[in-house]
């Protein structure tokens, strides 16, 4: 079995649960998230940041954001290592492209906890 | 090795795989735009007004409508992922089928959405 470094098993196992696991999780969190937007007339400043405020919705916002990074993180690894042939230029594009997602990861917990 | 991408034929299902690819790395692109839009929107109260401005402008529709479209293709092939993980739907002809299912529906979706901005 060949040793891939920048995967997280052997056998890729991991990350079609992990691909599968986030894109339910993001499906229920979208939906929620319009059905409240829906329900909530009207919409303005006030009932948005109140969509916001109750911790179990932080928290779920960030798991969105976190799903988000993970699904993407293994949707960009599949398409870099597909078009990038060359392990001196795919390693570093892999890097910067991660770094990203868990910077907006963090960038998520700001929005939500410095409001 | 023939590689003239305009003269290859492609079954409906390469078709399908290929722009559930491209919206990824379109949607991809999209993180740091929502996070913007939801960090400006939950600041103050004309931040959040002005985000809305931004929305309904002319090019916010476009953009909106752009990056909407890739969510409800990607989350739509997407499901058709999952179904096929669950064991339903792996033969050709099965495939093909929820291939077209899944662009066609898409279609609709994405004009619907449309029709609701414009």
């Amino acid at each position: 079995m060949v040793s891939i470094a920048t995967g997280f098993g052997k056998s890729g196992f991991q990350e079609w649960l992990l691909q599968r696991v986030t894109a339910v999780f993001m499906l229920v969190y979208i939906g929620g998230l319009v059905w409240l937007c829906l329900c909530t007339k009207p919409l303005d400043f006030t009932a948005w940041q109140a969509i916001f405020a109750p911790l179990w919705m932080k928290i779920a916002t960030v798991l969105m954001v976190a799903s988000i990074c993970i699904h993407a993180w293994i949707g960009i690894w599949t398409v870099t290592t597909d078009y990038i042939k060359p392990l001196w230029l795919r390693i570093p594009c892999q890097c910067i492209f991660n770094l990203g997602l868990i910077a907006y990861v963090i960038w998520a917990i700001d929005i939500l906890w410095g409001l | 090795m023939f590689l003239n991408l305009f003269q290859i034929r492609f079954p409906v299902m390469a078709i399908a795989s290929i722009l559930h690819r491209i919206s990824g790395v379109i949607l991809f692109f999209a993180i740091p735009l929502m996070l913007w839009a939801l960090q400006t929107s939950l600041h103050t109260a004309s931040c959040y007004y002005d985000i809305k401005a931004l929305f309904v402008s002319p090019w916010g529709k476009l953009i909106n409508w752009f990056l909407l479209s890739a969510l409800i293709y990607h989350s739509v092939a997407g499901i058709r992922h999952l179904v096929m993980d669950l064991g339903y739907g792996e033969s050709i002809q099965i495939g093909r089928l929820t291939a077209r299912f899944v662009i066609g529906l898409s279609l609709i979706l994405i004009i619907l959405l449309g029709v609701q901005l414009w």
